[in-house]
């Protein structure tokens, strides 16, 4: 500011001044209106960020629970086809008909009058594939029939 | 649905994938045809297949892996989204078009038995028996990879991740030896699974409490299980390992018998990872 200006120069300190704190005033207002700004953004960001766990939690269990619900039917689907007498579900197609009974073994069983049980002697886990298929047949064959599996490791006098 | 099976069938014939999966079955099952039937002289077709189903572990996870992983990383799974189709009818539709690329090598397969029936007495049933056998299984582990690619949008993840879960269903039987038979050991085995299942819970829910609780519920009634019977927990995770195993079932058509309970296993599997592939994609909407 210029000497000869002086008287004026109250004047115009003070205006500066009014202006100064006029500036500042409307800082604060904007940083205050900032702020808000900020806190309502956050304040919907959380509001979405809980909606959207929320629909992950209406989703994602339904989705669970049907799915539970299905593996449970398919499960359930499976033991009933496993349950089912071997002559309905397993057919035999080896060119020696390894796995079928001939008519003579079933006129004997038929004529079966007495029950007759069938001790098959074998370790848990070493059955062979061949003699079970066969055992299973003959059971489902006759009612007078009955095979059960010994153990040996279990019942080592068994066979004595 | 026969929009969607015709695009993907245009794809793959357009691409390399149909003709890579073809060539490499039909050479596996050619080399094996050629140390079995004319080699060894066997007459038995089965043995073929038998041998040649170790194959699955490569060209299925090359078929898979980009059906709904490359959708995704494109981003015109959006387009999917947004058809006036269910996402049930997509995954049917692509499915569908992945069992014609897997079923026109496999008609060409079906020959081979005519063929070397001209040149001596081959026991067709069991050859076309297995022939079918082989058709399930085939599609089964297509199912499988179907389910992995929708996980990730990474082919080449999908397909790690697929040769890993066939390879180790191929082997399941042969590790379920392996594998400790003890009641503990099956109890600490199924703890991990089900600690992996709060996780995947978690991660479906995004509710904490929800995996804690199922996942503290389910331990704690193992637990009292084992204490009251420790014996029904023997044995338990290697007789799981070999009823899931897939490869095993196709065994017993081989060895002549038409099983099935095997055909029905095949079958639920089928739907069960069709139906899981439908809950990742739609998982895309809720999560």
């Amino acid at each position: 500011m210029k000497k000869k200006n002086l008287p004026a120069a109250g004047a115009e300190a003070k205006q500066a001044e009014n202006r100064k704190e006029a500036e500042s005033r409307r800082k604060a207002e904007n940083r205050r209106e900032a702020e808000n700004r900020r806190k309502a953004e956050n304040r919907r960001e959380a509001e979405n960020r809980r909606a959207r766990n929320r629909n992950a939690l209406r989703g994602g269990s339904y989705s669970l629970l049907i799915s539970a619900v299905v593996l449970a039917i398919l499960i359930a689907v499976n033991v009933f086809a496993s349950a089912l007498p071997a002559n309905l579900t397993q057919y035999d197609i080896s060119s020696s008909q390894l796995y079928s009974i001939t008519s003579n073994t079933k006129v004997v069983v038929n004529a079966l009058e007495e029950d007759v049980t069938i001790y098959w002697i074998v370790q848990s886990g070493e059955e062979d594939d061949i003699i079970e298929n066969l055992l299973s047949r003959y059971e489902s064959l006759s009612d007078h029939i009955e095979v059960v599996k010994r153990n040996p490791d279990v019942y080592p006098t068994f066979a004595e | 649905m026969i929009a969607v099976l015709k695009h993907e069938l245009r794809l793959y014939f357009h691409s390399l994938t149909a003709y890579v999966f073809g060539a490499f079955l039909l050479v596996f099952v050619g080399i094996g045809a050629m140390l079995y039937n004319i080699q060894a002289a066997v007459s038995n077709f089965e043995y073929v297949l038998s041998f040649s189903c170790l194959v699955f572990v490569v060209i299925v996870p090359i078929l898979t892996m980009r059906v709904i992983a490359e959708e995704r990383r494109q981003k015109t799974d959006q387009l999917l989204y947004s058809l006036p189709i269910t996402t049930t009818q997509v995954i049917v539709g692509k499915y569908l078009a992945l069992l014609a690329v897997y079923l026109i090598p496999l008609a060409i397969i079906c020959l081979y038995p005519l063929i070397f029936a001209q040149f001596g007495e081959v026991y067709l049933p069991t050859s076309y028996g297995s022939i079918l056998a082989f058709f399930v299984l085939g599609a089964a582990l297509i199912a499988l990879g179907v389910f992995i690619s929708s996980l990730t949008e990474n082919q080449g993840f999908a397909a790690g991740i697929g040769v890993a879960v066939i390879l180790f269903n191929y082997y399941s039987v042969s590790l379920a030896e392996y594998v400790s038979s003890t009641a503990f050991g099956s109890l600490v085995v199924l703890c991990v699974a089900v600690l992996i299942l709060a996780a995947v819970i978690n991660h479906l829910t995004r509710n904490e409490n929800l995996a804690y609780g199922i996942g503290f519920v389910l331990i704690a009634g193992m637990a009292v299980l084992y204490f009251v019977d420790s014996t029904k927990f023997e044995g338990l995770v290697p007789d799981i390992m070999t009823k899931l195993s897939l490869f095993e079932r196709f065994y017993a058509f081989v060895n002549g018998v038409f099983d099935m309970t095997a055909i029905v296993y095949y079958l639920t599997v089928i739907l069960f990872f069709l139906f899981l592939s439908v809950q990742s994609l739609e998982k895309r909407r809720y999560n």
